[in-house]
């Protein structure tokens, strides 16, 4: 098989992104009491708790939609010539998701933490521009 | 799209194929087009969405309505399998 060489550097990104979004989906599910107390705790003050249990539950799908899909990419990149489908859900899922967490440090006024965001946000954004 | 190994192999279809083609005119907002492409999709999110309700909520006949919920989507795909290759082969 001749492997295009052009797609390595969108097939690392999406490996990276599967990496961080399903470690931190299946962290969600697994200890999904631990993380409500701790966003709990750092939001409720700012804003009404069933928002950030909606909003912790919309990060949780789109990091674990997000993630597979980057799986699908990952496949749809090896095994197909030149179609970018399901990298482009992925990657538009899992930048979603870093939006919403962004939104979520920023209203609780956590600027260093808003910081740390931006790391994976880059990472995303580049893969964003390889893949439209 | 991703594509079907089985039916990369054998050239016929298998019981999860036009799942994916579903899928994605469901994202799209198309969903008489998602339910003519596969039918069963509707079960199989509604299964998928009881079951993220009972994992979180512990709900009180979830494992009942699991149970029935599986049962229903299998018997759904068998059935739209077998249609699906009769209109094929007709």
């Amino acid at each position: 098989m001749v492997y295009n060489t052009e797609h390595i550097p969108l097939l690392f990104i999406l490996v990276f992104l599967v990496i961080v979004f399903i470690q931190s989906g299946v962290d969600k599910i697994i200890n999904w009491k631990g993380n409500l107390e701790f966003t709990l705790s750092t939001l409720s003050s700012k804003i009404p708790s069933f928002l950030v249990v909606f909003a912790l539950f919309i990060v949780l799908l789109l990091e674990t939609f997000g993630g597979f899909a980057s799986i699908g990419g990952i496949i749809e990149l090896i095994f197909c010539k030149d179609q970018y489908l399901w990298a482009q859900i992925g990657i538009t899922s899992c930048s979603s998701a870093l939006i919403v967490l962004l939104l979520g440090q920023r209203i609780s006024q956590n600027y260093v933490d808003a910081k740390t965001i931006v790391i994976y946000f880059i990472v995303a954004l580049i893969g964003l521009t390889l893949v439209f | 799209m991703l594509p079907c190994g089985i039916k990369q192999l054998t050239g016929f279809d298998c019981p999860g194929c036009g799942f994916q083609r579903s899928l994605l005119s469901l994202l799209k907002g198309d969903f008489i087009q998602s339910f003519e492409y596969y039918p069963p999709l509707t079960l199989i999110i509604a299964l998928m969405f009881v079951l993220i309700l009972h994992l979180f909520l512990d709900l009180k006949y979830g494992a009942t309505i699991l149970k029935w919920l599986f049962i229903t989507t299998n018997v759904a795909v068998l059935i739209n399998y077998i249609v699906k290759m009769l209109s094929l082969t007709s």
